[in-house]
């Protein structure tokens, strides 16, 4: 992570933002995918 | 993949039936990522469901007391103990504590001329598999980057007197090695069974931080 994001996050966010990094890096997701999932989520409990 | 304890801390209840996907968390933008990736992984058959709630069910299991058996086992058993330092994992499976998610385990003991503590000064590496989860102090800055520089204060703060003779190391652990301080049993504990030492025995005195006494421990925060 960079370190202004390091800084700037949570202990359990850098978990969070990290595990997602390593994902999309390792091929498994995309930053669009999780975007429009989040999205969806966001609409089912609205 | 600590950070799905997340999810489940929000809900407080342990019986839901899937207790890293509920919806309701609010706050952090990032509880909502955890779960949008967790649905995503889920969906694309990478996890399952059935994977995160058994994960999570391991961690909540494992706590300290694991960790003081062990250390109790080691005070009434010299051959126990000598087992213990040359083969951590093998002398922890003796007692049905599983100690193989750690990829290398090192036990440390502390004798009357060292004082062993742990760190993580990176992040929180920590024996999970032998503790359960790591306090609040040990994943703080200033434990963190205060006890490599001047353990001895820290101990202090701790209520840990360490006298001047006794050489304090500290080990930092990391992605790969996880340590275990098996403290010295008290004076004065002749008479207690292994059972009764074990109740002596803190998750903090296993960091290293501070030590057993005769007396039956306190409730820990």
């Amino acid at each position: 992570l960079p370190v202004e994001v390091y800084e700037r996050l949570g202990y359990y966010e850098r978990w969070i933002h990290g595990s997602e990094l390593i994902l999309i890096e390792k091929g498994l997701l995309t930053r669009e995918e999780v975007d429009r999932k989040v999205a969806e989520l966001e609409r089912q409990w609205a | 993949m600590s950070g799905n304890h997340d999810g489940h801390d929000h809900d407080g209840d342990g019986h839901a039936p899937h207790p890293g996907m509920h919806a309701g968390g609010q706050g952090s933008p990032y509880a909502l990522r955890l779960r949008a990736v967790a649905a995503l992984l889920i969906e694309k058959g990478i996890l399952t469901q059935a994977d995160i709630d058994q994960q999570l069910a391991r961690e909540e299991q494992r706590t300290p007391a694991d960790g003081a058996r062990v250390v109790a086992r080691a005070w009434v058993d010299p051959a126990f103990k000598a087992r213990l330092l040359r083969d951590p994992k093998a002398a922890c499976a003796e007692l049905a504590v599983d100690a193989s998610p750690i990829p290398a385990f090192v036990v440390l003991e502390n004798t009357d001329q060292v004082q062993n503590v742990v760190v993580c000064t990176l992040c929180s590496c920590y024996p999970r598999a032998i503790l359960g989860r790591p306090p609040d102090w040990y994943k703080s800055l200033n434990y963190r980057s205060r006890v490599v520089v001047e353990p001895r204060a820290v101990l202090r703060e701790f209520g840990t007197q360490v006298p001047d003779d006794v050489e304090v190391r500290v080990y930092d652990s990391t992605a790969d090695v996880r340590y275990l301080v098996l403290p010295q049993r008290p004076a004065g504990t002749e008479h207690l069974s292994e059972a009764e030492l074990a109740r002596l025995v803190l998750r903090d005195h296993m960091v290293g931080v501070s030590n057993p006494t005769a007396e039956p421990a306190l409730v820990q925060a």
